[in-house]
């Protein structure tokens, strides 16, 4: 079973203080798809992802990424974050955001040079974003913030994808688009860890789903854990959840 | 005394053109490195970082003076800045990140112990009537007149220092400054990155102690950086363009209160940077207020009615654009 | 009155009067902006001075608050066009306008009794000498009828509109709704602060009044559970410091106004270290022994996880804990230590097992409801069944 898991938890404990956010989990993400991970807000699921990339630090457990440690397998894989995190009115543009899914091969001190800026060229003409190649990014629309995003991460040419929210705010067209790349990139097999919010679309979009809040409440193919009991457990007895139309 | 003269005196002068030079210079850097700054919005802890230097400067000036030696104990100063600096910037943090306090009470606690010390400093070493002790009120208002090569030396080493690092961790302080979380995520220290950071934005408020002094340095850093913001899409071109700014505002504060009499430096090189930064808000192309206004006008004459704020910063309008 | 006398109660009086606003000045989070209030009032002062002259006290009070309301509208409105970052539009306009009031008293006009120094730290000792005239006879320091009527102001308002004052701090959006205009009570605040702030500039200069605005309040800040209890405690810091500082400025022949701060700031620094419960001692302290508390119990809901179904599988022994959660060997020798100790496991031939009590203590910890893990209700692995 761990022969083929991309990313494997275990036992993965995570507190920012006292209360813990993150609470025993156990999960693994197989290799080549797309899981979904799903749970009501503040249940943990960006510090899931952070703590995946080692960006935040656990209480105790364990994360192996294809059998390793993270650290030593940081370039297989690319993240990302959820869209608000930064600043949009930073002075740069579409085409240096791309470029930066390039630094982490560059190393320090050196510069990205002509193959950096084709590779980033061609991930922007594969979101769609060729016309805005050198616009200010505070003047990009939600949609287009979110595929620049996503052009850094082809750029990175990583084998896992762990993303923070990639559909938040954006127009139904983007994010038709991002799913039919997604698609393809686990036809090309990648595996991709996508945060979702919106329940309608999780079984149209993910082979395996995640029911997160503090503790793992279900994982596993969307078709046998994805229904109304494990939701209500999930997002809590009070609201009515329906999957039905 | 008109232009010509004063630009006469700057080719013969070679006081003048020393102070010039190092005026200049002084904004430069601080331009330059006040970029950061600005981006991490921390324009502020700028101005407490040179207030509290004062600390600093006079801890190291008493130290200097019990010392005795060759050295004079002013030339201890900058260093002892620099150790002022870095150590507000680390109280605020330890404030910040042991207890609920927010960054701008922490700051206030700063400034009440470090300027407050220093200038509880400064009135024992009057009172003492140290030896070179007046050299130290030039720190307060700033005074460009009495620069000695001594001190230019001083400036230019500071400022390759700071230069070189930003030259060299460009990519890394940008990306560590747009997107912390992805940068952590492909392995920068996260923590090192931040404190080499703050320490250059520190050496970028020091290095013009002396020419702006402790109370008004916070404009050199910031103003230069925020107009320029207004004219570029770029951190590289704004870069430059705040290091033209800030040499700007330091040549031209410089040589007024070089040949004006009775006329500290750090005031006008403030006034000079703030009225930089005003006329890029009414007049930067793009994101400006006469800019704006205009590209208002002309969607209601084209729309015949006012669109909801059609400003830059509409991020839902990109979309349907051609 | 006795010379030193008036300067220790002008100290006092102005560091309290200071002390009061500052309590809500923290809460509110405008610590910074009285940094640019400060500054602004120079201009306005000087401007005062060189029209209406220097002795008419109430508009050389007025004029100059006019002015640090001006910086607060102003920095409001750049803020407002969104083409500054963070506190930019803050740290763009005090600088210049200060610049102002030093250009002008450089230049040395006519009429206005004002140096770069006294600017800085205040001249208290001149504060104290100055006094206010009735008729022919001197009735005491001018300053101190002042500070003492600023005082009073603060106090008086702080009383009358505590609520108010209260609701807009703690949830502008409740208060707005319950009939409270937060926009009225903060432009009201701040017009008594611009007010104290100018009343303090004699004796204490234009920034060191930020300190004892703010030092206080934060101590008392660490110190206090509420706003009451913060008023006074505040107060009681500043008093406390404007003795100690006054002293020791005067052996040490310093500034008063720089020590009162200094000493505000190092009475910050002592409750920072050894505060009973918020102090860097005493966090410590209740870390150390949380995260003692916290893995205690990530091992017992470990060994519930593991023994369902797979008894002496290999992670229930020490060695399988530390590998499993990762933890380094002295630090799970603790754990273990400290969970048999308290009886919440049992160590027997090198396995672990749950208790009872330790199953009970997870269900009681669970920091989340509805949603309780099935294996805690199974039939409980005694100590007795393992003997
Ligand atoms: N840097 C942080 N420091 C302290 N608490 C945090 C931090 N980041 C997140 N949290 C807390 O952790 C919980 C989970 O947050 P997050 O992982 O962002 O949830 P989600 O992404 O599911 O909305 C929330 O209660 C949040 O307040
Ligand atoms: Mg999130």
């Amino acid at each position: 079973m761990s022969g083929d898991a991309a990313i494997r938890i275990r036992d993965l404990t995570v507190a920012y203080h006292e209360a813990p956010v993150l609470w025993d989990i156990d999960l693994d993400v197989p290799s080549g798809t797309i899981m979904g991970i799903v749970g009501p807000n503040g249940s943990g699921k960006s510090t899931l992802i952070k703590s995946i990339m080692g960006i935040v630090e656990p209480a105790g457990g364990e994360i192996l990424v294809f059998g390793k440690p993270f650290s030593a397998q940081r370039k297989r894989v690319g993240y990302v974050p959820q869209r608000t995190s930064v600043d949009w009115d930073f002075p740069t543009t579409v085409l240096d955001v791309v470029l930066m899914g390039t630094y982490g091969s560059l190393g320090w001190f050196r510069r990205p040079g002509r193959d950096q800026i084709n590779a980033a060229l061609h991930a922007i003409e594969r979101v769609g974003m060729s016309d805005y190649v050198d616009r200010q990014i505070s003047e990009l629309s939600g949609g287009q913030q979110q595929r620049t995003f996503l052009a850094r991460a082809l750029v990175q040419q990583a084998e896992i994808y762990l993303m923070d929210e990639p559909f938040q705010g954006v127009d139904a067209r983007t994010e038709r688009a991002i799913v039919e790349i997604l698609r393809e990139m686990r036809r090309l097999g990648r595996t991709l860890v996508i945060v979702h919010h919106d329940l309608q679309t999780v079984s149209h979009y993910f082979d395996l789903v995640t029911l997160l809040n503090i503790r793992v409440i279900a994982t596993g193919p969307v078709g046998d854990v994805f229904h109304d009991e494990n939701l209500r457990k999930t997002y809590g007895g009070g609201q009515e959840f329906s999957l039905r139309r | 005394m008109s232009l010509t003269d004063v630009l006469a005196m700057l080719v013969t002068d070679h006081t003048l053109r020393t102070v010039s030079l190092g005026s200049g210079l002084v904004g430069v850097v601080s331009g330059s490195l006040g970029c950061y700054a600005y981006l991490r919005k921390q324009g502020m802890m700028g101005a407490i970082v040179a207030h509290s230097s004062l600390f600093g400067i006079t801890v190291a000036f008493l130290l200097g003076s019990l010392i005795g030696g060759r050295v004079a104990p002013i030339q201890f100063a900058l260093p002892g800045a620099l150790i002022g600096g870095v150590l507000s910037m680390a109280l605020v943090s330890l404030i910040v990140h042991s207890t609920s306090i927010k960054v701008d009470t922490a700051m206030g606690i700063a400034l009440a112990l470090l300027f407050g010390g220093g200038v509880f400093l400064l009135r024992i070493i009057q009172s003492l009537a140290l030896p070179g002790h007046r050299g130290l009120r030039d720190f307060l208002f700033g005074q460009a007149a009495t620069m000695t090569t001594a001190d230019l030396a001083t400036i230019v080493g500071f400022s390759v220092i700071g230069l070189t690092v930003v030259i060299l961790m460009w990519k890394e302080f940008k990306l560590h400054t747009f997107d912390p979380g992805f940068a952590a995520s492909i392995g920068y220290p996260m923590h090192r990155l931040d404190q080499l950071l703050l320490a250059t934005i520190v050496l970028g408020v020091v290095v013009g102690l002396r020419t702006v002094g402790v109370i008004l340095m916070v404009s050199l850093l910031v103003c230069p950086a925020a107009a320029a913001r207004q004219w570029t899409r770029r951190l590289g071109s704004m870069m430059v363009l705040a290091a033209l700014f800030g040499m700007l505002s330091g040549v031209v504060g410089a040589v007024v209160s070089a040949v004006v009499r009775n006329l500290p430096t750090g005031p006008v090189i403030s006034l000079v940077a703030t009225a930089l930064v005003l006329v890029s808000l009414v007049a930067a192309p793009r994101r400006g207020l006469v800019a704006g206004a205009l590209r208002r006008a002309a969607n209601r004459r084209r729309f015949g009615v006012l669109p909801p704020d059609p400003g830059m910063h509409d991020r839902a309008a990109g979309e349907g654009e051609p | 009155m006795n010379l030193i006398l008036s300067i220790i109660l002008i100290a006092v009086v102005t560091a309290v009067a200071c002390a009061i606003p500052g309590t809500f000045l923290v809460l509110r989070r405008m610590s910074m902006v009285t940094e640019g209030v400060s500054h602004s009032i120079l201009p306005g002062l000087v401007l005062a001075m060189m029209i209406f002259g220097t002795q008419r006290a109430p508009i050389l009070v007025l004029g100059p608050a006019l002015m640090g309301l001006a910086l607060v509208v102003l920095v409001e409105a750049i803020h407002r066009t969104d083409l500054l970052a963070g506190d930019a539009p803050l740290g763009v306009i005090f600088p210049a306008l200060f610049s102002i009031g030093v250009i002008i008293i450089s230049r040395r006009y006519a009429g206005i009794p004002l140096s770069e120094n006294s600017v800085l730290i205040g001249d208290i000792n001149l504060a104290a000498l100055t006094q206010l005239r009735v008729g022919d006879t001197a009735i005491g320091p001018r300053t101190l009828y002042v500070m003492s009527a600023i005082l009073v102001a603060n106090v008086l308002f702080t009383v009358a509109l505590f609520k108010e004052l209260k609701v807009t701090t703690f949830d502008p959006g409740l208060a707005s709704s319950v009939g409270i205009r937060p926009a009225i009570v903060h432009y009201a605040f701040m017009a008594l602060v611009s007010i104290t702030i100018v009343g303090a500039f004699e004796a204490v200069g234009a920034i060191l009044v930020v300190g004892l605005l703010i030092a206080p309040a934060a101590t008392a800040y660490l110190l206090c559970r509420t706003l009451r209890g913060m008023l006074i405690t505040s107060a009681v810091f500043a008093t406390v410091s404007a003795l100690l500082g006054f002293a020791l400025a005067y052996v040490l022949d310093s500034a008063t106004s720089a020590t009162m701060a200094m000493m505000m700031g190092l009475f910050f620094l002592l409750a920072l270290v050894f505060a009973p419960r918020t102090g860097l001692v005493a966090r410590l302290h209740t870390r150390r022994r949380r995260r003692i508390d916290f893995a205690t119990t990530l091992l017992v809901l470990h060994l519930i996880h593991h023994a369902e179904g797979e008894r002496n599988a290999p992670a229930c022994t020490a060695e399988g804990v530390m590998q499993h959660i990762n933890w380094a060997p002295e630090f799970a020798g603790e754990v273990i230590q400290r969970a048999v100790a308290e009886g919440v496991i049992t160590e027997h031939h090198n396995v672990l097992m749950p208790t009872l009590r330790g199953r009970s203590r997870c269900r009681s910890v669970m920091p989340w409801e509805g949603c309780e893990d099935p294996s805690i209700d199974q039939p409980a692995v005694t100590s007795e069944e393992n003997q």
